[in-house]
This record gives structure tokens, sequence and C-alpha cells, in this order.
């Protein structure tokens, strides 16, 4: 008989078998499904963020050129955070032959004006190579060629099929056109392919530029094309026909090594890798995303052990009333092997049927996350299951078959049969052995499901605490406004006249209390650092970190800071008057323990000394679970000429209604400036919250998962139990056992494996959370509340579950049982 | 073909051991009938799982034609039982979930013949024991005599050297029983060796000789 022959027969069986017992099939997939799809869905994420291919023609041609650091190199590893500076590029470009096209990008704002309402986008600025390397074709006109990429050429942009469609409504006219991109008038040239946004998930472009337009298309953008020290580009390649990668690496190492002994002052340490192209990050975020990855893999997989556990002894105990069947078949000739095959494919009919239902769980699941998290549809479409997906989802289907499946199959397979041919149970030797596997499968499931608690209650603990954390800004009754004149190509003079005549407005309109600007914005994404020195010994050391704000006056009332000491800046603190500085206390501690830090001079970033005019309450600036951070405050027109300026105004009543008015105030001295972010300071705090508040939410929901998981478990096991003891009961009530001392023999059974499987659990999590000490705000890795609390709710869970059979068993009629059996 | 020499089966109980068989000594000739009858516990069906060598554990010496049973491992063990036993049981021991056919099936799908060859052996002996019309019935649409006749079928289509029956007739009435007894006879006459276990005077008249057994020895 040829192997497919009987594969084929064991499955038809299977299947058949399993048909007839749709309720434990039902349960089996179900629980499987949570598990495996649990799974899928977190590897089509993984799978969108380092495996996925560029939806390129022969995209395995592909390559990252990445720029490396070998002096940050992690287990010989080299870092990639690193950029190249445009003329590193050019080096490597000419001189890497290995690759057929290189091509250089930066993603960058663009403020768009034509089409409707000005509008700030993602842009990409890039080598005019950049479309050749990717060989994609353009859904109409052309893409960039050498030309347009010369310094002195006319401005051109090729847009996203998306933004053709939703702010041009697919005009067949506009290739040839002029746009307005940061106030300067852009020939579109072509539209990309449909669906293309750019290669990195996450950066729905909708205009490309190229590098030629720098000068306009970025603040300072020149100077940029011109400096080695500038590092700011990335790069990406394509194979030259012929050429593998291991040459083309080794190519680019020995140019890095080249540029490092031509520039060593620039370049020392610093070399390029030529790497595959693979999924939606860049190198550097491929590098640091890796352990986030790993945990995010990590916790469903755990999940997954605990749904495999479960449905292990639901096998055993079907395995257990298949005692009959099995001892024909041996009778009638079938060998070990050829019963545990048999039983291993009803294993893998089960999750076969489960990672199909888990595939399209994850489906629905990632199409949830999609909608909750406002994801662009290019960076949607990247989450949706391909190859890799659904290989991945099937090889963890057939390993979990094989995982809960070989157990069962073989233990159910190792007994003396005979004595199931005459209709006995089989002895006491194989309850025993068989209720020692169900057992240790019970105790393995609670000890797992703790594990994950500890980890969901530790980030939950983590979030209270950020949710508790005092920001140090009164965010109540306060808006912010966010622009950016330097985009669109205002000098540091124009700048000045814009923001006074723009505070003028707002200060006059009906219940504003007090403006300001700042840059960045307090709690925004974007966070400034530097080192800086105190006057006296040791000025010239730098060592302190500090970040800071450049703001206008009146921006500690603005947003509710209170100034313990000191000054608040005026409109004396311009260019050109005494250079000042107010500190917060963590940085005058840093700086001057015991002393009054007013008068106190300290300097940063290479520029004059600063005199320090105040002190300004601790707060939080940039995450909320961030340690106490030294931060200093400039005035803005001493330090002008920065992106990304906010406006913050506070209200006497609800701000909100005052977010259009403070729109019109800013169109009204540019129409065509576009506004990023207009918020209240109570909506910025809650997204900046969303960072705690993510891995809380997964993690509760796997942990919750878990939880539910185990109780089936233990419930299913105890309830087994009594089914398979009610003539023991009756027996035992016949001789007089009251009704409360089975209930507690039963629950006690049952409380006994939790309890086991809860110290076991409590011993592996505190080994393992150790791991997540990164992650966690204000608690300790082994947090007692923590663990004593996921602790009681599983051992409460674990009562529960024993108790509802027990009840069950408790109310077993002597007579009935005994005559059932 | 059959010779068992001082053959024990017992198993550990409260610190002792149990005997089940004692000092079994016994020759079956190949295409004897032999019946082994005797009280409940007197270890009948333990003589025949043994002859089957579905129960292995056991001290003594048990000659199957050349083999030495008693020296050779388990794995042989299984082997020699493929390819010269045939089992018949009271309960009949069909299996629910497949039909006559599949049933008819499954012993020689185990023993690794071709799909063409177990079609072809299938459709005769549906044909030799008169099931065409039923062969894809399931047993529960079955009576029990047509069950036992599957099930008798099902242990004869590999053509073993040696049936082993316990009880064959003992969930069947009167008729049916008669109809098994008289294709055992048939088949004893065919050249197979048969070793039934059974309470019946009537059925122990079909075979050549009766062993009795009592309380794990043989008594006659």
């Amino acid at each position: 008989m040829d192997a497919l022959d009987r594969l084929l027969q064991d499955f038809r069986y299977a299947i058949r078998g399993l048909a007839k017992t749709p309720g434990f099939t039902l349960v089996a997939v179900l629980t499987l499904a949570l598990g495996i799809g649990a799974n899928s869905s977190v590897f089509t994420l993984v799978n969108a963020a380092l495996f996925r291919p560029v939806p390129a023609p022969h995209a395995e041609q592909l390559v990252w050129l990445a720029a490396t650091n070998e002096e940050h190199a992690t287990r010989g590893a080299p870092s990639f955070r690193r950029n190249f500076s445009y003329p590193e590029f050019r080096d490597y470009a000419t001189q890497l032959t290995s690759l057929a096209s290189v091509a250089a990008y930066m993603d960058i704002p663009l403020s768009l004006g034509s089409g409707g309402e000005p509008q700030r986008t993602k842009g990409l600025i890039t080598s005019g190579t950049y479309f050749d390397v990717l060989g994609f074709r353009p859904a109409t006109g052309r893409f960039f060629t050498a030309d347009d990429d010369t310094p002195g050429a006319a401005p051109v942009t090729v847009i996203s099929h998306a933004l053709w469609q939703r702010r041009f409504g697919s005009a067949s006219d506009l290739v040839g056109r002029a746009i307005t991109i940061n106030g300067r008038p852009f020939t579109v040239i072509g539209v990309a392919p449909e669906g293309f946004a750019g290669t990195e998930l996450g950066t729905a472009v909708e205009l490309w530029v190229p590098l030629a337009s720098a000068a306009i298309a970025m603040p300072d953008g020149g100077r940029l094309l011109e400096l080695r020290t500038e590092p700011w580009l990335r790069a990406l390649g394509r194979l030259a026909p012929g050429a593998t990668l291991s040459q083309a690496d080794a190519q680019a190492r020995t140019i890095g090594a080249r540029l490092a002994a031509t520039y060593p002052e620039i370049l020392e340490d610093n070399s390029a890798r030529v790497i595959p192209m693979a999924g939606g990050l860049a190198p550097d975020n491929r590098q640091e995303a890796r352990p986030i990855f790993g945990l995010l893999m990590a916790v469903p997989a755990l999940v997954l052990l605990i749904a495999c556990a479960n449905v292990a002894n639901l096998m055993l105990a079907r395995a257990a009333s298949r005692r009959r069947e099995i001892g024909i078949r041996v009778a009638l000739g079938a060998t070990r092997g050829r019963l545990v095959t048999q039983l291993l494919t009803e294993a893998l009919v089960l999750t076969l049927l489960a990672g199909a239902t888990g595939l399209l769980l994850s489906v629905w699941l990632n199409d949830l996350l999609a909608a909750v998290s406002e994801l662009p549809s290019e960076v949607s479409a990247a989450l949706t299951p391909d190859i890799r997906v659904v290989g991945f989802t099937a090889t963890v289907a057939l390993m979990t078959g094989v995982l809960f499946g070989l157990a069962p199959a073989l233990g159910s397979t190792r007994a003396n049969l005979v004595p199931a041919l005459k209709g006995d149970s089989g002895g006491l030797g194989l309850q025993v052995r068989r209720s020692r596997l169900v057992s240790s499968f019970v105790v393995a499931q609670v000890a797992l499901s703790l594990v994950l608690l500890v980890t969901a209650g530790l980030f939950l603990r983590t979030l209270g605490r950020a949710l508790r954390v005092d920001p140090g800004i009164d965010t109540s009754h306060a808006v912010a406004v966010s622009f950016d004149l330097r985009i669109q190509g205002y000098d540091a003079a124009r700048q000045g006249t814009f923001y006074t005549q723009l505070l003028e407005r707002v200060r006059g309109m009906p219940g504003v209390t007090a403006a300001s600007l700042a840059s960045p914005m307090p709690l925004g994404s974007r966070l400034i650092s530097s080192a800086a020195a105190a006057e006296g010994p040791g000025q010239d050391d730098y060592n302190v970190q500090i970040s800071y704000a450049a703001v206008w006056p009146e921006y500690f009332t603005a947003v509710g800071t209170p100034l313990l000491r000191g000054r608040d800046f005026t409109s004396r603190d311009v260019a050109g008057a005494p250079p000042v500085v107010i500190v917060n206390e963590t940085l005058a501690r840093r700086m001057w323990p015991d002393q009054d830090p007013i008068g106190k001079r300290l300097r940063f970033g290479g520029e004059p000394f600063l005199e320090v005019v105040g002190v300004a309450r601790d707060g939080k600036y940039h995450e909320m679970t961030e340690r106490p951070r030294g931060f200093l405050y400039v005035p803005e027109r001493q330090r002008a000429d920065l992106s990304d300026i906010t406006l913050l105004v506070r209200t006497a009543g609800d701000p909100r209604p005052l977010i259009p008015a403070l729109g019109e105030a800013v169109h009204a001295l540019d129409r065509s400036l576009p506004l990023f972010q207009a918020i209240t300071l109570e909506e910025a705090l809650r997204q900046r919250l969303d960072n705690e508040r993510g891995p809380s939410f997964v993690l509760g929901v796997f942990g919750g998962l878990a939880l539910l998981l185990a109780a089936l478990g233990l419930y299913g096991v105890m309830a087994y139990a009594v089914a398979q003891r009610t003539r023991e009961v009756g027996v035992r009530m016949a001789l007089g056992a009251e009704r409360p001392r089975v209930l507690r023999q039963f629950v006690g059974e049952g409380m006994r494996l939790a309890a086991i499987g809860i110290v076991i659990g409590l011993v592996i999590a505190a080994a393992l959370t150790r791991v997540l000490a990164q992650f966690l705000y204000g608690i300790t890795t082994t947090d007692a509340l923590t663990f004593v609390l996921c602790a009681a709710v599983l051992g409460s869970v674990a009562a529960l579950a024993s108790f509802i059979p027990a009840r069950r068993a408790a109310n077993v009629d002597p007579m009935v049982a005994l005559r059932y059996d | 073909m059959i010779s068992l020499r001082n053959l024990d089966k017992s198993y550990p109980q409260g610190g002792g051991d149990v005997f089940v068989l004692r000092q079994i000594t016994l020759d079956i000739k190949a295409g004897e009938f032999v019946t082994i009858m005797g009280p409940s516990g007197a270890g009948k069906s333990t003589l025949l799982a043994i002859l089957g060598m579905l129960d292995g554990a056991w001290t003594g010496e048990y000659q199957l034609l050349e083999h030495a049973v008693h020296a050779i491992k388990p794995k042989e063990r299984v082997a020699l039982h493929k390819q010269y036993v045939g089992f018949v049981f009271q309960q009949y021991h069909l299996l629910d979930d497949l039909t006559v056919a599949e049933n008819l099936d499954i012993p020689l799908s185990y023993r690794n013949i071709k799909k063409s060859e177990r079609q072809a052996m299938v459709a005769d002996t549906l044909d030799r024991f008169g099931m065409v019309a039923k062969k894809d019935l399931y047993p529960r649409q079955l009576s029990g005599g047509q069950q036992q006749l599957v099930a008798v079928a099902r242990s004869v289509i590999h053509k073993p050297s040696l049936l082993l029956a316990d009880e064959p007739t003992g969930n069947l009435h009167s008729t049916q029983g008669r109809e098994i007894m008289e294709l055992f006879k048939q088949l004893n006459a065919g050249g197979t060796t048969i070793v039934q276990v059974t309470h019946s005077e009537t059925n122990a008249a079909y075979g050549h000789r009766i062993v009795q057994l009592k309380d794990g020895w043989i008594v006659k």
C-alpha cells in the first residue's frame, strides 16, 4: 500500500470521525484558531515590516545600501543608525559597480498648496535614479531623468496615485501642469503606479521631488547637498546583472574603508553594507524594532502553547473513549506507528481547519487594527496576508498539530489494549498514567497563563502609572496649532514679523487668556537634545545631557507650567539682547546643586553662554514615562529659524470652538500655509499616552485570552473527571459521603493543580519579566502587587472552573449513577 | 502448529503476584479445531490473547510453527500476528464509523497490500459471505448476526492460518449462532486452524477437542 493512499485513507477517516463529534471538533478548532489567529495576526505585521518584498519587478535584485557605524556595533553587527551625506552617497553611487543603479532618498514634509486647502503632505526627496532602481512604470506621464536632478533644473514632482485621485480628481491633464509646493510652482511630470507610496511601511508618500530641488523643498536644503558633515540620506539599489549580494557587500565595505581613510575626521568607524531589501523598515528601524517584534511574537506563541495544552487534554479524553476502537485496530494488525500516524492525522486535520479559521481571524483582526489606528490604505494594504503569512500559518498549524497530537497519540497507543476489547477502562495503571499526563497539561496551562497575565499586568500597571503622572502642564482649556513657515520659504525676519502679528491677533480674540509659540510643542513627537555645560571649571566638557524648546513670552502661562523662580521671557529678549535661558528644576539641581541658579550661566551646542533668568517646574517633555530630564527654554527670538512652530493658546472656557478661528487667524496672514495639527492639549496628551496604551491593550487582550483558555482547560478536565467518576461518586454517596464532602473533594483536586501551576508560573514570570524592564515605568519587573493580584485572579478563575463540574458531581443521584454504570 | 510449555501469566497486586494462567502446556496441530472452556475468570480470554500475540507479558515457551515467540522482540511478534492470526470477538468489534467494505479493508491496509489488490480481495470476500448488497452499510444498520458475519469475514480476509474466536456466538440467538459455527466448520475444513473460547456445549461440539481451564490451570 503506497504512502499516499494510506495518507488519504487516514484523512478520510479523520474527517469522518471529527464530523461525528461536532462539539469536540468545534471547541478544538476554535481554541486552536484563537491561538493560531493571534500568531498570524502578529506575523502579518512582522512580515510587512521585515520580510515582504517591495511590489517592484524583480524585487529579489533590490538591496539596501545601508550606512553603518562600527563604533556602536553590537555583538559584531554594525549599527545601521547612520545616514549618508550627499557627497558620500555620490562616492558610493559612482564607485559601486556591483549595483546597476543606486538611489538616495529621505522623507520630508512638503506643503501642498494646490487642489484645495493648503495641506502638509508626506514627501520624498530622491535622487533622479529612484524610480529606475525600483523599476516601476508611471501610471501616467514619466519619472525623473538625470536632467531633472541637475542643479538649476526646473522644479518637477511625481505625485502618488492616491493624491492624484483624491486631490485632483484623476485629471488627465495634470501632467505638465504646475502645482504649488512650499509656496513655489513644481511641474507635475508623472503619477506613480497605483498602490505605491514609498518603500517604507507607515510612510505613505504623496509627493516625490528630486534632490536638485532641495533648496526649495527643505529648509537649508541647498547647503545639505554640499556638506559631507551632514548625514541625512538613505540609499537603495539594484544588483547589476551577474553581480551577487556578497560581491556588492564586499565592494561597499572596500569603498567605505577607502572613504574613512580619506575623510578620517568625518567618517572614522563609518562604512556601508549591502543587504537584501525586504520588509517595510529601513535597516536602522529594522535593527531597532527587532526586540519589540521578539516580544510581540513571544506573547501569542505562549497563548498558542496554552491552546495546545487545552486541545491535547481534549484529545486525551477523546482517546480514552476510543480505547475500544484502538484495541480492535491492534487486534486487526495495526502497528503502533500506524495508529500514531492515524491519530496524528486527526490532529493535523483539526489544525488545518483551525489554521484556515485562524488566518481568516487574523485578516479580520488586522482590518480592525487598521481601522482603529486609521492607517492609510497603502499601509493597511501591506497588512494583508501574502504567501509568507499563509506559509507561516500553515507551518504553525502543522507544528501545533504535532505538538498537541503527539502526546495523546503516543499515550493512548502505549497501553495494553486487550482489556478495552472486553469493555474494561484499562486498569488502574493506565488511568493513573493518563491522569498524570492530563494533570501536567493543566499545570502547564495555568503556569503559562500566569506568565502572560503577569506580563499584561505589568504593562497595565505601567499605563496606570503613566495616566497618573503629572505632565507638568495644565492640559485643560488649552489648544495647540502647528505650522511650518520654513518649508514655505520664510526667512528669519519674515518669520518674526509673522509670529508677532499672529500673537497680536490671537491675544485680541475673545476667550483667549494667554497665547505663545513654541518649537517643539510640549509633549509632542519631536524632542531636540544636546549637551550643555555650566560656566566654570569643566565648562568645555559639555557633560550634562539636556533637551530644549524655543518659546515666545507668555509660554509658561499658556501651557500652565509654573515659574518657580525668576522671570518669564519678555519682548526685550530678542536677537542682539543678552542671551537668556530658563531651566527646569532637574537641570538647575544637576548644574548648580544647593545653589540659586538665577544669574548663573550655561552654554550648549557651541553657542555663547546664556544667563539663567528663571526656573520652571519639572514636567514631562516627550514621554509620560520618561525619567526626570534636564530641560531648558530659550527665547525663540534669540534662536530663530526653527521648523514646526506651534501656537499655544489658553482659553477661559472650552478651547475646541476656538480652533477654527485660530486657523483663520493664521490663514489671514498666509492663505497658503498648511496647518498640520490643531488639537487641544488634552488630545495631545492622550496621543502621547497611546505609546503606553497600545502594548497594554494588546498584552491585556492576550492575557485575557490566556486566562479564558486556562479556565476552559481546567473546566474541561474537571468536567471530564466528574463524568468518568460518576459511578465512584455514586458509590461514595451510597456509602454515606455528604454533598459538601464530594464538592470539596473535586474543587480540592482542581485547586491543587491550579496551585502547582501558579507556583511554577510565578517562578517563570519572575525570571522572564526581567526582559521587560525597558518597557516598564514606575514599577519593578517583579512588582509584588501585580504578581499577587494575577495569582489571585487566576486562582479565583480556577476555583470557579473547578466548582461548576464539582457541583454537578455533588448533585449526582447515587441510584441513577450506579444504574448508569 | 502451536506448542506452549509451562506458560505463566500474572500481574502484581498488593505486593504479591496474582496468577491468571499457571504452567500451561498445550499442543495444537495445524488444521485442528480446539475449544477452550471453563468458568468465568479461568483465564480463557487471556490464553487466547497470548496465542494471538496481543499480550506479550508472560513467561514460559510459545512455539508458533517454526517461530519461538518467547524469544522474539515485540515488533516481530506484531509481524507474526499480522501474518498468521485472525480474531473474532463476542461483541463483533466492528469499527462504527466504517462501512462493511471499509471494515473488511482495514486488516488488509494494515498489511501494506496495494489498493487494487485490496479492492479485489474485499470484493471476493463480500461475494463469498453473501454481503455484496450490504457493503456500503454501517454496522449500526446491520443485525447482530450480520455484524458477526462481517466480523468473521474481516478476520479471515487476509487468509490467516490461525483463527482465534472469543465467544463468537455469545451475543447471537441460536439460529444465527449456528450459521456462524457452520461457517467456522467450513473454514476449518479449508485448512484454517481454529481456537475458540465458549461456554456453549453445542458450539464446543463443532471442535475436535476441548481444553478445560480452571483458576488458570488446564484441568482436562
